[in-house]
């Protein structure tokens, strides 16, 4: 089947699970957009290694703010912090009542009264700033909802700010079966979970991992060799290793430097608040404290080498701090919905034969399929909008076919007719599913509830494609963008593309005389001249450039 | 072009030039350096020029007076109906009649389309004001509509006048109501579309129905009667706005009522900086007082202030002169009362200035000679936006595409040295209470000798 990534990895876990088997171990339904980006940026940024013996020195600590795994054989485990005397101070005043145990009522007062000692001010300053920090950490919630405040997340904007998933198990703490004390902080302790991955669902594990198979087999390549044609000139001239060193660099100023203050003043609470630390004192749980990282099939370099040039153009350009993590986290969304289609039709195309009459290739792209994009505003009856509503069906059955391949289906016959059909089921929620749920969430999928589901294509994600398509100060003609997104994403905007994705769409699609290929592009030109991106030299020629400039590299 | 020069280049081992060659195309026209448009590297230098930036609305204007004093017009005299009132003669002598003024009417007009909509190129320009000044009306048409009217004298021409007027044709209505076949011309679609001649306000729709021997504009005398005619009937909207459209291309105010004139324009073209910019254009520097820059510069502080931390001017203190950079969630998907500093610069070091390059006013930070300028270039509608806001006035959105420049000036000067210098250590936070008004609040985060953050001391 399939060779994975790192090498040696024989885990069985979700060997029932055809969707795993597929694209690496995992992508999750219930994983927020959010926290695939703060959970790729907590991977990176964490101590990482093969070795199961960490070293307790901090300054010793294994491949923090790096890309490299060892030597890519034995399976990598990483120390991601826990946070939670953070997310005490700062979540718990607004969390909901049900979930609130008595222990933890405790611990946030005296927290508070430790923090006031701290504070030099008068007493009605000091509470003034109490309130400051938790209104000033609270404005970086990432995911609230209806979760328990230690489950909550901060938006990934500092390195501070990066923490696992932990789960608080309250009815089992209700019950205390064990007898544990139930006014004392570390006992109750017991009681939280760090091994659940309900939220974070690995998908930002397999996203790192990745960038990180590419950086670790490929280090002296050009990345012209890897990339499509249609990539820029400056592109094409670097080499991996130097794409994996910028971005490295640039990604561990964006969360140390760049927003310091945030940082500093989150260590700072930490410190003082040390005591509420997960098992923070006892170092024999501390090896307990590792994750394993899951693993990836060789076969995605062609992907992974589109995610490491578009991180790329994005951390290079001249953005705020926080404008880059909104569309880093865009670029990860996008990358888990490319990594889907890439990777089924991979599958699809080594098992299905000619007889079928799709061979699955849409030339032009990198990926073989294609998302026919509508404007916005038409709806689903308009021609264009049925084009794009085909498109979205034809994607979905490619989806729902890929897990069904017997290559993978055989290994479920060992484990019975009912489990099959759960698994498949199970399969079909991080497929398709998926791709739907993340597809709305972007708002690449439109309407999110009723029939007629096709492509869009927003303003937000054309202004996210020209920055991470083009390098920042680059010009292309307006023909070149629509080959170039068609190359990295397999979106179909230009009339050639159309065409061409209309007649890779084969059997599934509807043939590709049904429509005529009437490719309106005037609402693309504008939404591009709406955010200063299009410079029309005449009627006929228009220029799309990247107006962000090149940050200088320290 | 770029595929030939492509071509070119290819066989000389340059495939860069593309690159190149857009660079030079996006460059504003500049007259005194035109060294800046060469493009080196091949046997001869090659000037690359485009003509799309250059500004043809000043022409554009100017054309008019060509078309009203041609010498074609001579063909007229010896027509037995030009001397009495055949609207097309009527209509020219209005134009010759206000002279200058609708130059300076159209130039405005044209400033406000190009600058907001699409740039209009001469041919569209010429085609307009061609259109606009007969109307499309024939000279048998004329003799027609004069010989059925039952009028006397010169208001035998006033109702085909009505239908033919510059200020109707020229926006695409025809006596008030939308011309269809006039939106044909591409100038006119996009002049009709800003739907100019809405109502201004109270005072000035009583004084548009006021006596027109009194009104506070004064009209060409070969306009009066349609005027009055125009004002009788004033309670049918469409005929409002035409004689609002008429008084805003052929109004003169009377002495001493200039100001109310202006007043008028600025609401009726919907731009209150048309004028300013149009003035600094001409004069080629910044046509404001000094006491006046120093309460614009003001203003455009205040409001990228606003469009930085999103807290409005009025809620921080009178003294408080600073441009805090905050940091601010972009997906604004949650209220943050409290915001973290990250770098702030004085108003006063700010100046606001006029390019002569981008004949743009421009706001520039220059403190020091360390670092180049860090400018902002107001175009017309983002000026348009602060000086509206600068008033108070609530609605006014911000385009996607100025939001962009907003933050890339943003980007600019956090890179500065001087925001950030402060000293180690230094939190500053900036709060609204309970009022809504603002506090600045200023920590130290102190660390022992380990380097470990220790105690947080309050400032102020």
């Amino acid at each position: 089947m399939s060779q994975r990534f790192p090498y040696n990895d024989t885990s069985t876990d979700g060997a029932d699970n055809p969707a795993i088997q597929i694209y690496g171990r995992r992508f999750y339904k219930d994983q927020t957009p959010v926290e695939y980006l703060a959970e790729f940026l907590l991977v990176f940024a964490s101590p990482k290694g093969p070795s199961p013996d960490l070293s307790e020195d901090e300054g010793e600590r294994p491949c923090v703010f790096s890309f490299s795994v060892g030597d890519g054989a034995a399976p990598v485990e990483y120390w991601p912090k826990d946070r939670v005397a953070l997310k005490l101070f700062a979540f718990f005043p607004t969390s909901k009542l049900d979930t609130r145990h008595d222990a933890h009522q405790k611990a946030y007062s005296e927290a508070l009264s430790k923090l006031a000692q701290a504070i030099k001010a008068g007493e009605v300053e000091k509470n003034e700033a109490i309130r400051l920090l938790q209104s000033l950490f609270a404005g970086f919630v990432g995911v609230a909802k209806t979760r328990t405040w230690v489950t909550q997340s901060f938006l990934p904007v500092s390195d501070a700010l990066l923490a696992r998933e932990v789960t608080w198990k309250h009815p089992e703490a209700l019950k205390n079966k064990d007898g544990k004390d139930e006014a004392s902080w570390e006992e109750m302790c017991a009681y939280f979970d760090r091994g659940t991955h309900n939220f974070m669902g690995r998908g930002g594990e397999l996203l790192f991992m990745q960038l990180a198979h590419l950086f670790h087999c490929l280090p002296k390549e050009k990345m012209g060799d890897l990339l499509p044609a249609q990539v820029s000139e400056s592109a094409k001239r670097l080499k991996v290793c130097e794409v994996r060193d910028v971005l490295e660099d640039s990604l561990q100023r964006l969360l140390t430097e760049s927003i310091g203050p945030v940082g500093e003043l989150a260590r700072f609470c930490e410190e003082l608040l040390c005591d509420y630390q997960l098992f923070g004192k006892d170092s024999a749980l501390k090896k307990d404290s590792s994750n394993r990282l899951g693993w990836v099939p060789v076969s995605t370099i062609p992907e992974a080498a589109l995610f490491a040039i578009e991180a790329y153009h994005i951390v290079i350009a001249e953005l705020s701090p926080l404008e880059k993590i909104e569309r880093l986290q865009t670029l990860c969304l996008m990358q888990v919905l490319r990594s889907l289609c890439f990777n089924a039709v991979r599958y699809l195309r080594e098992a299905v034969s000619d007889e079928s009459g799709d061979d699955f290739k849409v030339p032009g792209t990198q990926g073989d399929y294609s998302w026919i994009c509508a404007n916005p505003t038409v709806s689903s009856t308009h021609a264009s909008g049925k084009m794009a509503q085909r498109s979205m069906e034809n994607i979905e059955s490619i989806l729902y076919r890929v897990i069904r391949l017997p290559d993978f289906s055989h290994d479920l016959q060992k484990v019975g007719e009912k489990k099959v059909s759960q698994a498949l089921k199970n399969g079909d929620d991080n497929c398709f599913r998926l791709f739907r749920k993340i597809g709305k969430d972007l708002g690449l999928v439109v309407p999110r509830v009723g029939k007629g589901q096709r492509f869009v294509l927003p303003p937000h994600l054309l202004h996210f494609l020209v920055i991470a398509i083009i390098e920042p100060g680059g010009r292309i003609p307006l023909d070149t963008f629509y080959e170039r997104v068609f190359a990295h994403y397999g979106i179909a905007l230009g009339p050639r593309q159309l065409a061409a994705a209309l007649a890779g769409q084969g059997q599934n699609g509807a043939a590709h005389h049904e429509y005529a290929v009437a490719a309106d592009t005037r609402w693309i030109e504008e939404t591009l001249r709406q955010g200063d991106f299009l410079v029309e030299l005449s009627d006929a020629v228009s220029i799309v450039r990247n107006p962000t400039a090149r940050a200088a590299l320290a | 072009m770029l595929h030939s020069l492509r071509q070119y280049a290819k066989g000389r081992g340059r495939p860069q030039v593309e690159d190149d060659i857009l660079e030079q195309l996006d460059l504003p026209l500049n007259a005194e350096h035109l060294e800046q448009h060469v493009l080196d590297g091949f046997e001869k230098p090659l000037m690359i020029l485009n003509l799309s930036r250059f500004d043809n609305t000043e022409l554009g204007a100017r054309l008019l007076r060509r078309l009203v004093d041609h010498p074609g017009w001579q063909g007229c005299d010896g027509c037995t109906a030009y001397h009495t009132p055949c609207p097309i003669r009527l209509n020219r002598q209005a134009l010759l009649d206000v002279g200058e003024l609708a130059e300076q009417r159209l130039r405005w007009l044209y400033r406000r389309i190009s600058e907001y909509e699409q740039r209009l190129t001469l041919r569209q320009i010429v085609a307009q004001l061609a259109f606009s000044l007969t109307g499309g009306m024939s000279c048998a048409l004329a003799k027609a509509a004069i010989d059925q009217s039952s009028a006397e004298g010169i208001a035998r021409g006033t109702e085909a006048l009505g239908d033919i007027v510059f200020s109707e044709g020229f926006f695409g209505y025809r006596g008030g109501r939308p011309f269809p076949d006039a939106q044909g011309l591409r100038a006119v679609e996009l002049a009709h579309r800003m739907h100019f001649g809405g109502p201004v306000s109270p005072v000035y729709e009583r004084r548009l129905l006021a006596k027109t021997a009194e009104a506070w504009p004064q009209l060409p005398e070969s306009l009066l009667h349609l005027a009055e005619t125009w004002r009788k009937s004033g309670n049918s909207p469409p005929r409002r706005a035409a004689l609002r459209r008429m008084l805003l291309l052929f109004g003169r105010a009377r002495p001493g009522k200039e100001d109310d004139m202006n007043a008028f324009v600025d609401a009726l073209l919907r731009s209150p900086g048309l004028r300013v910019l149009d003035d600094s254009r001409q004069q080629g520097r910044l046509a404001m007082s000094r006491i006046e820059v120093g309460s614009r510069r003001n203003a455009c502080l205040d409001v990228l202030r606003e469009a930085f931390s999103g807290f409005t001017a009025s809620q921080f203190g009178p003294r408080d002169d600073d441009l805090y950079m905050t940091l601010r969630r972009p997906d604004r998907a949650v209220v943050q009362p409290t915001q973290l500093v990250v770098g702030s610069l004085s108003f006063k070091d700010f100046d606001l200035d006029y390019d002569p390059v981008a004949r743009l006013p421009v706001l520039t930070y220059r403190r020091g000679r360390r670092h180049a300028p860090v400018e902002l270039r107001l175009s017309l509608p983002l000026l348009d936006y602060i000086l509206r806001r600068a008033d108070g006035e609530l609605g006014a959105a911000l385009d996607p595409i100025h939001q962009a420049q907003l933050d890339g000036f943003q980007a600019k000067l956090l890179h500065l040295d001087d925001a950030r210098s402060r000293q180690e250590g230094e939190i500053t936070l900036l709060r609204a209470d309970i009022s809504g008004s603002v506090e600045v609040y200023s920590y130290i985060l102190d660390k022992d000798a380990n380097g470990k953050p220790q105690r947080l001391v309050m400032q102020r």
